[in-house]
Formats: structure tokens, C-alpha cells, sequence
């Protein structure tokens, strides 16, 4: 099996050896060869990655480096875009998901997103966490309950809204409306969360609160994430990819690249000497 | 008087040129409805809205001719709705940009500005004489459809677009497909806006008379339309018709049916002006 | 199952929207087909260069131009009454009003276009030609003047909204650049806003003589039937659509050369108001390049 993985990204924790051993050696997302383009525009200039399982892999890199374009090549989110064409392999749990037969709804259900600026439905708190469940043809009303109520309990949000999950999504804290989409992800338990900048509309205190989430999350999900911010990509991830210009330049343990990056475009960036 | 002070002594006059223009419209508009208020009003009784028409204008009334312009209401809402929504719907969400949909676009556009007199004549030809359907309600109503289809159709499009893509994006990470995307989130998100304008559509198609005058709609009709297929009139052609009459009693009563028909054009508008507020005040 | 589904709502949902190229299409053909079976009997000539149009005469005459300058004529005064006035407003509304004012005028404005237009008939005839006849005892009872002044009204919000659109559209820095250098309202507006919107304002204007061309029950009620070549407002005329309403209202036999006259009438007004459509669309297309 192609491990794309340099041996001293392999045997760092013992953490690492216990999900190498689980993952019988198929990384969980693999990407091979990938290049994007929007209509002449090449977006990512072909970048081999994989990612292991029940890991916080974090996108590093200036605006407009083709971090969300990548991350949205994982749940198949940029087939909807004008002018949008690909290349290469993108393979989840050893399955190509970009072959003609694959159903990309089923795959967005494993493969779930929270974005940017919080988005929430116009619906109620309820509505808004049931409703991956719903579009799934489920029906058992105490099911969907319960599934809601651990959602929510999971994101720490049920005690806030417990007494009023009929009241609009809209109508909560910027922060409060990030946790509820994160629930909202959860409640289809997929086993990838993406996360394009999850915490960059939000205030400090909320901040903090879904970066001890996504700690947690860890344990069950395997998670990427999109972050300007060098401390949460130096807190929260466990590893660590740095883009530039539509290519991977750098991809290690977030340790070794905040204290000892290979390459001096690494350096330069999280050093904040551009970008 | 130096340079400046003329400038400025230009910009005072413009000003209340404005203002006079301005509101020129509005008293016109004042006079106007007064103007037909002082002549209709007094005919306005149960009798004129509950008779039928006859050749002695105090004994007219607009009973038959109101009933035909709802079952053209009801019919051309149930024609023109869905397939004007469906389009809106295909054109925002579905069409990719091509040679196709860049011929769509044009051609509603086109269509809109269309004079409505000519689609009297399509739907004479088409639907009265092909279809063999003759001057009835339902070729009416299929006429006005077609007549007032871009509108909807621009409408369910403005309103689409208005709705922010981060719902859908949202839905669509959710395993959502395009369809469950469309009727659970867009549809919802958008309702308010579509429903602007396919009531301010309707109030257009009733105030419509030409196209239907060239359909063949009566002037005089004995009876209420009971199936889609019977002959109708409307009220804009009643007024028409008492218009044309020189009897000073027929001008009166044909005061009073633009009471009616303004009425029901001007609670249609406030419904869908309350309709948009209401939605607007969603987004922000 | 699902994938079958959602292809069978996609397939539904272009169905739609093709109906619109139908309606295109039929509108076209329907014209053709019949003006064609009428310029088998008529030469085309003589549609373009008589001067009387009598065809529901026993001896027929099937000249256009009367009902061309009709048409023109109360389009003409339709448009000279609007234009200065929808103008004017829309300049006042963008550049000097204060913005609740703009929000509470635009909308009653805009309930001028939405009265139904046999109203208008009706306040043409009932009103203002008697209104019009103090002053001008000449006029007669059915004239293209009054006709044409209410029409006028009528259009006033098609100018004054889609040109104030165009005018809120300019960027504010364009202004400020203009009051940096001293200029009065009046000037940036004139000078600096009024070209900066040209384009929108230009097709405000064409839609409006586009909607006055189109427009049937005011001058079928206040402008009078009878055909007439002349310039004269005071007199009765007759338009290509108030002529198609005329020969409807009456009892004519399908296929005979009466009932293909209002066809052969309606396609010379499809023609007229297409190009102006057209055109309106070419300019919006580029103009909305512009400020993208
Ligand atoms: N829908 C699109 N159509 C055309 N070009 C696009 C589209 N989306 C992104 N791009 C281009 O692709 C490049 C990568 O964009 P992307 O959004 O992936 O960057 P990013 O690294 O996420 O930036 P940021 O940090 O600002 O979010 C940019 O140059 C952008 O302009
Ligand atoms: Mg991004």
C-alpha cells in the first residue's frame, strides 16, 4: 500500500503506533497527484498528503494558497463551482471518492464541514441539528430526540438551549451558532470533520471553547482544519501542512514544524516574516 | 451676483423643481382616486355586486363579471405558479453557463417587454382556435399565464439569489442532494420573496383586459362560469364596455367597478409588500 | 432510486423553462404564419406606402402608416410628458432626498404602474379631455393628447425607478470627488452622476417608449378608432393596438382577410417593440460588466 509518510513522522508517540496498528496501513484520506482548476486557473499544482486516523491535522499557509480548495477536494464540495476540473486521486479509507459510481451524498455524510462564518439554518436549534437525519429518510421521532440531545451535549451547547430548542439558530451567539453547526456535523456521525477557519468570526472566550472541542472530538473523529492562527495550529493539531502558491511545501508533526521546519518558506511564514 | 451664489441659487431652483415633480405624481394619483371615489362610490351597494348585467345601468351589476375574473385568478395561479417557479428554480440552481441558458435569459427578458395585446393574439390562435378550447375561462387563463410567466419567473430567480450560499453549503455537507437542498432550505429561505412576486404577478394578469378581449371574452355574460371550459368576462372588460356606453349612468357604474377593481389590485400589492418586508427582515 | 428521482426533477424543471422558448416560438410563428397568408392578398408595397388603412370598409385600403403614426404620435407625447418629469424625479430621489423620503415615494410611485389601465381609459376620456377642452375648445371627444398625457403618467414610474436605480448604482466616491472640487448637487448630478448611470437610464427610457408602443386599452378608450395620417393631437386616431382590439371586439370569421389584418398588425408592433427590447438588453448586459 502507497504510505506516503516519512519514517520520522512514523514512530514519534506511541500514540502514532496505536493508530498505525488500527489503520492495518491504509492512512484514513490519502490524496495522490491532486490538481485543481478553475476554468484556466490551476488552484493546486498537484500535491501527494495522507492523513492518519483520530489525528488534528492542521492547513497552514497565506490567503488565497488553495487551502479551502484542498479541503473541499475531501468532501467533493467544489463539484457544484463554475468552471471547477481535477486531476488526480482522492482516496477515504482506501476508496477512490472521485470514480463515477460513487454516491457523493453517502460520502458527505462521512464526510462532514463546518465553515468560516457560522451558518445555521433558518430553522429552529432542533431543526437545524436534525436535519442530516431527516434528509436521510429517518423517521423515528425519539431516535432524531436523542441523537439531537447528544449532539448537542457532545459541542457542550445542551445546557444553553435545552429549554428552548425551538428558538431560530439564528437567533444565538456567534459562538454558539459555530457549536451548533459542529452538532449540526456531528448528528450524522461522519468520520472526518472538516473545518475551513472554524473559529475565525469568533470571539476569544468562544474560541477557546471549540478548540478544547476539537481536542476531544480527536478521540473519535479524524479532523482537518484550516487556521491563520500559528498558537491553534501549534495547540490543537498534531500535525501540520503548509501550503504556498497552490503546493504543498512543507507537511510534518506540527512540533517539529514550529521548531524546526525543513524548508526556510516554513520558517518565514510561521515566523511571520510573510504571508 | 458672483459665480458661486448662482451656482447655488440653481441648485434651490432645481431642488424644488424636484420636489414639485415628485409629488406632481402623487397628487395626481390623489385626484385621480378622488376623482373616481366622488363618482362610483354612491353606486357602490350589495345589489351592484350581487346583480347581474342588464341594459339598465341602475339595475347593472358586477356579478358575473367579478366571478370570472377570480376563476381567471384561480386558474392562471394554478397554470403559471408551478412552471414559473420550476423555471426560476432550473435557471438559478441547475443551468450551467452555456449557449442555452444565455438564450433563455434573453428570451425572458424579451418576453417580459412582449406587449400584452400580442399574446391575446397567440392565445387566440393557439388556445381558442388549435387547442379548439373557444373563449373560455381556461384559454384565458392560459393566455395571462404565459403573459405573466417571466415575471415569475424573475422573481423566483431574484429571490433565490438573495438567499445566502452558505445555506446551501451548509446542506449540501450534510449529504444533503440538490433537490432536498432546494425544497428544505432554498425553497423555505427564498418563500417570501417568490410569493412577492408571483402576487404582484397576479395583480397584474387581473387588471389585464386587452389580451383577453382579443381571446373573445364577452362584455355581456348572463351567468357565472361553472367549468373551465364556459364563457366568461371579467371586470376590467365590464368597465370597458360601460366606458364605450353613452348613458351618463353606465359611466357611473363603470366608476364604481374600478373601485372594486383598484381595491382588489391594491390589498393584492400591500399583501405582497407586507410579504417582502416581512422576508427582508430575515437577512439582516 | 434517489438518482433517478432528482433526474426526473431536473428533466421537469428545464421542461419548464423551455416552455419560455415555446411561447418565443409560438408568438413568432402565430405572427408569421398569418401576416404571410396576408401578404399573399396584400402586397407588401402597398402596406408600407398606403396612406389610408380601411379594411373593414367595402372599398379596403391596407396602409399601415395611419396606424404607425397613431401609435407614434401617442407614444410621442406619452414619452415628451414622462421623460422630463421621471427624470427629474429619479435625479431628486437619488441625489437630494433625504433616504425615508426616497423609501416612502418610490414604492406609491410605483402604484401608478400598477393600476390597471382601462382605469387610465377611463380618467383619459372622463377627465381629461373635458379638462383639456376649457382651454382647447377644438378638441374633439376621442385625441391622441389626452391619451398620450396619461399614458405619460402611467410610464412616469418605469423612468423615474429604473433611472434611480441606475443613479444609487454610481459609487459614492464619484460624488465625493465632485463636492471635494466645490461643485453644488446640481452639478455632480448633471456632470458627474447622470453620464456615470447613462446606460441605465438609457434603457429606462427605451423600456418606457417600448411599454407606450405596447399599450392598448388607454388609447382604444381615449384616443378614439378611426385610422387617420396626421401629426394633429386634437384629433381622433387610432393605433395598431387599439385596432386589434377594435376588429376583436367585433364579429370577424376566422381566415377571412379581415381577421389577418390584426396579425399583420401585430407583427409590425412585435417588430417595433422587439428591437427596442432588444436593445435595452444588449446595453444592460454591458453595463452590468462595468460594475462588476
Ligand atoms: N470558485 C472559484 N472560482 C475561481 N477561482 C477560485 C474559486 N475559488 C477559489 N479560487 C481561486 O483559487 C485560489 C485558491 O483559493 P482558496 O479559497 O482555496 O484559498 P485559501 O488558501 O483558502 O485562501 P484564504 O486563506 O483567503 O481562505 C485563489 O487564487 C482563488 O482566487
Ligand atoms: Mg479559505
Amino acid at each position: 500500500m502507497e504510505i506516503i509518510m516519512e519514517p520520522s513522522i512514523m514512530k514519534i508517540n506511541t500514540l502514532d503506533r496505536i493508530v498505525d496498528h488500527s489503520l492495518k496501513k491504509v492512512p484514513k484520506i490519502d490524496l495522490q497527484g491532486v490538481k485543481v482548476w478553475y476554468d484556466d486557473f490551476m488552484a493546486i499544482k498537484g500535491i501527494d498528503m495522507s492523513v492518519k486516523q483520530n489525528t488534528v491535522t492542521a492547513f497552514i499557509g497565506p490567503s488565497g494558497c488553495g487551502k479551502s480548495t484542498f479541503l473541499r477536494m475531501i468532501n467533493r464540495m467544489n463539484d457544484y463551482v463554475d468552471g471547477f476540473k481535477m486531476e488526480g486521486k482522492i482516496k477515504i479509507d482506501g476508496d477512490n471518492i472521485y470514480k463515477k459510481k460513487v454516491n457523493v451524498e453517502e460520502l458527505r455524510k462521512k464526510v462532514g464541514m463546518v465553515f468560516q462564518k457560522p451558518n445555521p439554518f433558518p430553522k429552529s436549534i432542533f431543526e437545524n441539528v436534525a436535519y442530516g437525519l431527516k434528509i436521510q429518510g429517518i423517521k423515528d421521532k425519539d431516535f432524531i430526540k436523542e441523537r439531537v440531545e447528544s449532539s448537542l451535549k457532545q459541542v457542550a451547547l445542551w445546557d444553553e438551549v435545552k429549554d428552548d430548542l425551538k428558538k431560530s439558530g439564528m437567533a444565538l451567539s456567534g459562538g454558539q451558532q459555530q457549536r451548533l453547526c459542529i452538532a449540526r456535523t456531528l448528528a450524522v456521525e461522519p468520520s472526518i470533520i472538516l473545518m475551513d477557519e472554524p473559529t475565525s468570526s469568533l470571539d476569544p472566550i468562544s474560541t477557546a471553547k471549540i478548540e478544547e472541542l476539537i481536542y476531544q472530538l480527536k478521540e473519535k473523529y479524524t479532523i482537518v482544519i484550516i487556521t491563520h492562527n500559528m498558537q491553534q495550529a501549534s495547540r490543537i493539531s498534531d500535525y501540520t501542512a503548509f501550503f504556498y502558491l497552490g503546493e504543498l511545501i512543507e507537511y510534518d508533526k506540527t512540533k517539529k514544524i514550529f521548531t524546526n521546519p525543513e524548508k526556510t518558506q516554513t520558517e518565514n511564514y510561521i515566523t511571520g516574516r510573510f504571508g | 451676483m458672483n459665480n458661486i451664489r448662482k451656482n447655488r441659487w440653481k441648485d434651490q431652483v432645481f431642488k424644488i423643481w424636484g420636489i414639485f415633480c415628485t409629488l406632481i405624481g402623487l397628487v395626481l394619483l390623489v385626484v385621480f382616486i378622488g376623482d373616481i371615489l366622488i363618482d362610483g362610490l354612491t353606486r357602490i351597494n350589495w345589489d351592484f355586486i350581487t346583480n347581474l348585467p342588464s341594459r339598465k345601468p341602475e339595475n347593472s351589476g358586477i356579478y358575473t363579471a367579478l366571478m370570472g375574473s377570480i376563476w381567471i385568478l384561480l386558474l392562471t395561479t394554478i397554470i403559471a405558479f408551478p412552471i414559473g417557479v420550476a423555471a426560476g428554480i432550473y435557471l438559478e440552481e441547475y443551468s450551467k453557463k452555456n449557449r442555452l441558458s444565455g438564450l433563455l435569459e434573453i428570451n425572458i427578458s424579451n418576453l417580459a417587454g412582449v406587449p400584452s395585446i400580442i399574446y391575446g393574439l397567440l392565445g387566440l390562435e393557439v388556445f381558442v382556435r388549435i387547442m379548439n378550447l373557444g373563449a373560455s375561462v381556461l384559454a384565458g387563463s392560459l393566455t395571462l399565464s404565459l403573459l405573466i410567466l417571466p415575471i415569475v419567473i424573475v422573481a423566483t430567480r431574484e429571490a433565490i439569489k438573495a438567499v445566502p450560499s452558505s445555506i446551501k453549503d451548509a446542506s449540501y455537507a450534510l449529504g444533503a442532494s440538490k433537490w432536498q437542498t432546494i425544497w428544505h432550505q432554498i425553497l423555505p429561505a427564498s418563500g417570501g420573496g417568490i410569493l412577492t412576486g408571483v402576487i404582484l404577478a397576479l395583480s397584474r394578469a387581473v387588471g389585464e383586459t386587452a389580451p383577453l378581449i382579443v381571446v373573445g371574452a364577452l362584455a355581456y355574460v348572463p351567468f357565472v362560469p361553472q367549468s373551465p371550459l364556459d364563457e366568461f368576462s371579467v371586470l376590467p372588460i365590464q368597465i370597458f364596455n360601460w366606458i364605450s356606453r353613452p348613458q351618463a349612468g353606465f359611466i357611473e357604474n363603470a366608476a364604481a367597478a374600478i373601485i372594486v377593481l383598484l381595491a382588489i389590485t391594491f390589498v393584492m400589492n400591500g399583501i405582497a409588500v407586507y410579504f417582502r418586508n416581512k422576508w427582508q427582515k430575515k437577512w439582516k | 432510486m434517489q438518482k433517478i428521482k432528482e433526474l426526473v426533477i431536473e428533466r421537469a424543471l428545464l421542461a419548464s423553462s423551455l416552455i419560455t422558448i415555446a411561447v418565443t416560438l409560438g408568438i413568432v410563428l402565430v405572427l408569421s404564419i398569418e401576416a404571410f397568408q396576408f401578404f399573399s392578398e396584400v402586397s407588401i408595397f402597398d402596406f408600407f406606402t398606403d396612406t389610408q388603412w380601411t379594411p373593414l370598409f367595402t372599398e379596403k385600403h391596407f396602409g399601415i402608416l395611419p396606424l404607425l403614426s397613431g401609435t407614434l404620435l401617442t407614444s410621442f407625447i406619452a414619452i415628451a410628458v414622462a421623460l422630463p418629469i421621471g427624470l427629474t424625479i429619479s435625479i431628486y430621489l437619488s441625489e437630494y432626498a433625504p433616504r425615508s423620503f426616497r423609501k416612502t415615494i418610490k414604492p406609491i410611485l410605483e402604484l401608478l404602474a400598477s393600476i390597471p389601465t382601462v382605469v387610465y381609459g377611463f380618467f383619459a376620456l372622463i377627465v381629461v379631455t373635458p379638462f383639456l377642452q376649457q382651454f382647447i375648445p377644438s378638441l374633439s371627444g376621442f385625441n391622441s393628447l389626452s391619451a398620450g398625457i396619461v399614458m405619460g403618467i402611467m410610464i412616469i414610474p418605469y423612468i423615474s425607478s429604473l433611472s434611480e436605480d441606475a443613479l444609487h448604482a454610481v459609487p459614492r466616491s464619484l460624488r465625493e470627488a465632485s463636492f471635494g472640487m466645490g461643485a453644488t448637487k446640481l452639478q455632480t448630478a448633471f456632470k458627474v452622476i447622470v453620464p456615470a448611470a447613462s446606460s441605465g437610464i438609457i434603457v429606462s427610457i427605451i423600456l418606457a417608449i417600448s411599454r407606450a408602443i405596447g399599450e392598448t386599452m388607454i388609447v382604444a378608450i381615449a384616443a378614439g378608432q378611426q385610422p387617420r395620417l396626421t401629426l394633429d393631437p386634437t384629433v381622433p386616431v387610432e393605433t395598431i393596438t387599439a385596432y386589434i382590439v377594435q376588429v376583436s371586439l367585433g364579429d370577424v370569421q376566422h381566415g377571412s382577410l379581415e381577421y389577418r389584418t390584426i396579425f399583420a398588425a401585430g407583427i409590425t408592433l412585435f417588430v417595433f417593440t422587439f428591437l427596442l427590447n432588444t436593445i435595452s438588453y444588449k446595453i444592460r448586459k454591458k453595463y452590468q460588466k462595468k460594475y462588476e
